[in-house]
């Protein structure tokens, strides 16, 4: 194939993601129309030449990665190219997982609207749980469009930290669209171990909250007994009334969802190991500002921290950055998040930048920016690594290095869909990403 | 109050008095303050644009002896092998927050003759000034800082600037090196209940308003006390006004202002300043950026959201002068700063100039520190690669000729 044919398929390509953006709008009988003779399969991606991070293994110099139809088939060095692939020049540039945001606000206070149309706080009461991110998400959030260029492709986005447990939180994929069209899988729960909630009916200290959180779970054990009590004898022992709100706490108790809980100082995250131990949930920190003080712990609980904002002010005076490496060096899982809008999205590969300058080896960085986030939510057969038989999420940077903040995001894809492209302007999900992003 | 005039008016005789010049080496009969060091081997970028390969810096008494290549090594200095190394001058964060609560000091009053917005002109950031105030800064490679009075208000006070090591004779550079302004969202509000600003005006033009009428009365000797003194050295000239403003309109307000009442003008964080980079240019106002990193906030002021990583990178090229900043007041050092602004368009020399000798002349302290020069201080860096990138880390942090940082 001559350049000719090569410049053809970046137009194609982008006929291609448009058709595959608004499904059923466009046929693909037009599209091909529009590109002339085709050229390539579509959904056949090669991205070749690039220094290729696929985390789970070792990175590979000049290695391909397959796509087809939104996902991984192959990775390698040596891979035959199928006839019909489109082809992705990475050479000197390096190509990892989508990048996972372990703790957003996105959609909930939207960027350019005022802080009373947030979502964010159910406040009516302290024990949200049967309260679902879902079902207030703004879709139109121009700030997903920013995370895009920043490399994001997955983000949890999670109610706030106002109440004790303000409800269930949920992973949305970049892929634009409505709230459903990016509705990726459960996030779990959300628990905040603090306060500052001046509200009617809620614990007024530390101590409270972890009493009223015990006290709840404890009721939804007393559910789930009764639950199973009816369904071990139907006939003799009636279902409780369904409880909404017990139910999803149940999911907690028997593993099916995790639960991030809110909690920085020393004491806050200890009342939150405490919740560990007497529940045995699948429990992790948001966070996370005295991991140092309970790395040791962390690690033998087998508590993961999703660690941040790290922003210019703000933190504490101690080093706290040194907590999450002392525990990723003890094996503990180490994510990062910007807590948008607290902190810039764009900017989750700054917090990394910041890490390995803190000592931290440049492999436990990059796992904490992508396979980390995965296995936070359990979600890591599908996403966070370059793996066969995964979806297609990954970037593209501008140097061989990830880590180097220099190595800016050129290119990302989503289930195999380019969702941002540096070179061919600054438009994601019908926004303008100002000039120099 | 008297005992810091005091020592405020010294500090403004002994900055105007030529203490600095390069001593000769070897020639002073007093017993020297630090002992002589050379910097040896590395690549001296002298903070100014000029890299020097190989070459050495010599230090006498806590000062700057000479830089170049080829020096010979005075009998008896400490040798710093900086060999495969970069030297550069110390690093200047040019916006901080650092020390006690930064609205700490001086009553609320308003000063426009009627009730309107809140100022603490009496204000003053030096109070803050406290030894070891940022220590894991100074391990970063930063070893001067901006001391901000309270951001929020209309007049918040003088800001001071200090370094983040020595005794208070020898670590506050300026007491007076700016009276702290702001008005827009981040001074009038916008914010949700509970984070209002102790304004008493509502509006921009209610708080430009009072600016106005103050510096009038100011003019008119109708303001006594510390407060009218500095407006006063504000007015005359001999400080700058440090206006926090944002949005490109807010920008062009403040200008309008210091043109009425022939104000030097610095610009503080200055989220919109790019589409208006020209008119700063001819003017030949300078900007301290905000840090680029910043969030977009939670409920906070919308003038922040336009706020961009590639700011810097434009106002150098309409040729701007700009100082980077992390408005930090704990944990962060201004290095990445510098990095993120690279990355997104600033060339890396002038990165590098704007937290060193750039930062230095728009704070007013280009004649102790920001460039490695004969008789500025012996703040310096000796970092493993060159500072404006990812993994570059300090390896020996001088300040006023003694080693304050050292990593093996």
């Amino acid at each position: 194939m001559g350049p000719l044919v090569l410049e053809n398929i970046g137009r194609c390509r982008r006929a291609a993601d448009a058709g595959r953006r608004f499904a059923g709008a466009l046929g693909f009988a037009a599209l091909a129309a529009s590109c002339g003779p085709p050229v390539t399969e579509p959904g056949l991606i090669a991205i070749v030449g690039g220094l290729v991070y696929p985390v789970s293994s070792e990175p590979i110099p000049g290695g391909t990665v397959l796509i087809r139809d939104g996902k991984i088939e192959a990775v390698g060095a040596d891979l035959d190219l199928p006839a019909g692939a489109e082809i992705i020049d990475a050479a000197g540039k390096s190509v990892i997982p989508g990048i996972i945001e372990s703790h957003s606000h996105m959609g909930f206070k939207v960027l350019n609207l005022p802080a009373t149309g947030s979502n964010n706080n159910e406040l009516s009461s302290p024990i949200n749980a049967q309260v679902r991110a879902i079902d207030g998400l703004d879709s139109s959030d121009p700030a997903f469009s920013l995370a895009v260029a920043g490399g994001i492709t997955t983000q949890n986005i999670t109610t706030g930290s106002r109440s004790p447990n303000s409800g269930q939180a949920v992973l949305v994929k970049m892929r634009g669209g409505t709230v459903e069209d990016m509705f990726f899988a459960p996030a779990g729960m959300k628990f905040a171990i603090r306060a500052t909630t001046p509200y009617p009916n809620f614990p007024q200290d530390e101590a409270g909250v972890f009493e009223l959180l015990s006290r709840e779970l404890e009721a939804a054990q007393e559910y789930l007994a009764a639950v199973a009590a009816h369904e071990a004898d139907p006939e003799n022992t009636p279902r409780p009334a369904r409880d909404l709100k017990k139910e999803a706490l149940g999911k907690l108790l028997t593993r099916e969802w995790p639960v991030g809980v809110h909690s920085s100082t020393e004491a806050q995250m200890r009342y939150a190991l405490d919740l560990k131990r007497k529940f045995d949930l699948d429990l992790y920190i948001h966070h996370g500002g005295r991991t140092d003080v309970h790395a040791e712990a962390m690690a033998e609980l087998g508590v993961g921290v999703s660690f941040g904002p790290v922003l210019p002010f703000d933190s504490p005076e101690s080093d706290d950055l040194l907590g999450p490496v002392r525990l990723a060096e003890l094996g503990g899982l180490v994510a990062f998040h910007q807590d948008h809008p607290d902190g810039h999205q764009y900017f989750l590969r700054h917090t990394a930048a910041m890490f390995v300058r803190r000592g931290m080896p440049k492999e436990e960085a990059l796992r904490a920016l992508t396979l980390n986030g995965a296995r936070l939510f359990g979600v890591d057969d599908r996403i966070g690594s370059l793996e066969p038989g995964k979806d297609a999420d990954l970037v593209i940077l501008g140097g061989e290095d990830p880590l180097a903040y220099e190595n800016l995001v050129e290119q990302v894809f989503v289930e195999g869909v380019l969702v941002f492209d540096r070179a061919t302007g600054f438009e994601v999900f019908g926004n303008r990403v100002p000039e120099g992003w | 109050m008297a005992p810091r005039l005091r020592l405020a008016a010294r500090l403004i005789a002994g900055a105007s008095c030529p203490l600095f010049a390069a001593p000769a080496s070897g020639q002073t009969d007093a017993p020297p303050i630090a002992p002589s060091v050379a910097v040896v081997g590395g690549e001296v970028h002298r903070g100014d644009g000029e890299v020097l390969p190989g070459a050495t810096v010599l230090i006498e008494d806590g000062k700057i002896a000479a830089v170049g290549s080829g020096l010979a090594v005075p009998e008896g200095a400490e040798i710093i092998d900086a060999e495969g190394m970069v030297v550069t001058p110390g690093f200047i964060d040019s916006q901080t927050l650092l020390g006690a609560e930064p609205s700490g000091g001086g009553a609320l009053v308003s000063l426009a003759g009627e009730p309107g917005a809140a100022m603490t002109p009496a204000a003053r950031a030096a109070d803050r000034f406290a030894e070891d105030l940022a220590p894991l800064w100074l391990r970063e490679g930063v070893t001067t800082v901006y001391l901000s009075p309270d951001p929020r208000l209309l007049v918040g006070g003088v800001g001071a600037v200090a370094k983040l090591a020595g005794a208070r004779e020898t670590a506050l550079l300026r007491e007076d090196a700016a009276v702290a302004a702001s008005f827009g969202e981040s001074a009038v509000g916008d914010r949700p209940p509970g984070r209002e600003q102790p304004t008493g005006r509502t509006t921009r033009q209610g708080m430009i308003y009072d600016l106005r009428q103050t510096l009038i009365r100011a003019q008119e000797d109708a303001v006594g006390g510390e407060a009218g003194r500095t407006l006063g050295r504000l007015l005359a000239g001999e400080t700058p006004l440090r206006m926090l403003v944002n949005t490109p309109d807010d920008i062009e307000t403040a200008l309008r202002v210091a043109r009425e009442f022939d104000l030097r003008l610095v610009l503080d964080q200055a989220a919109g300043a790019a589409a208006v980079a020209d008119r700063l240019a001819e003017a030949d106002i300078p900007v301290v950026v905000g840090p680029a990193i910043l969030g977009i906030g939670d409920g906070g002021p919308m003038e922040l959201r336009s706020h961009s990583p590639a700011t810097a990178g434009a106002l150098h090229r309409a040729g701007v002068r700009i100082a980077l900043s992390t408005f930090a007041g704990r944990g962060r050092s201004v290095a990445m700063e510098a990095v993120v602004a690279w990355a997104h368009g600033l060339p890396r020399e002038a990165a590098l100039a704007a937290v060193t000798s750039g930062a230095a002349e728009i704070l007013g302290v280009s004649d102790r520190v920001g460039t490695l020069a004969p008789g500025l201080d012996a703040d310096l860096v000796v970092w493993t690669e060159h500072p404006i990138g990812t993994y570059a880390r300090t390896r020996v942090v001088l300040v006023d000729g003694l080693v304050v940082f050292r990593r093996e």
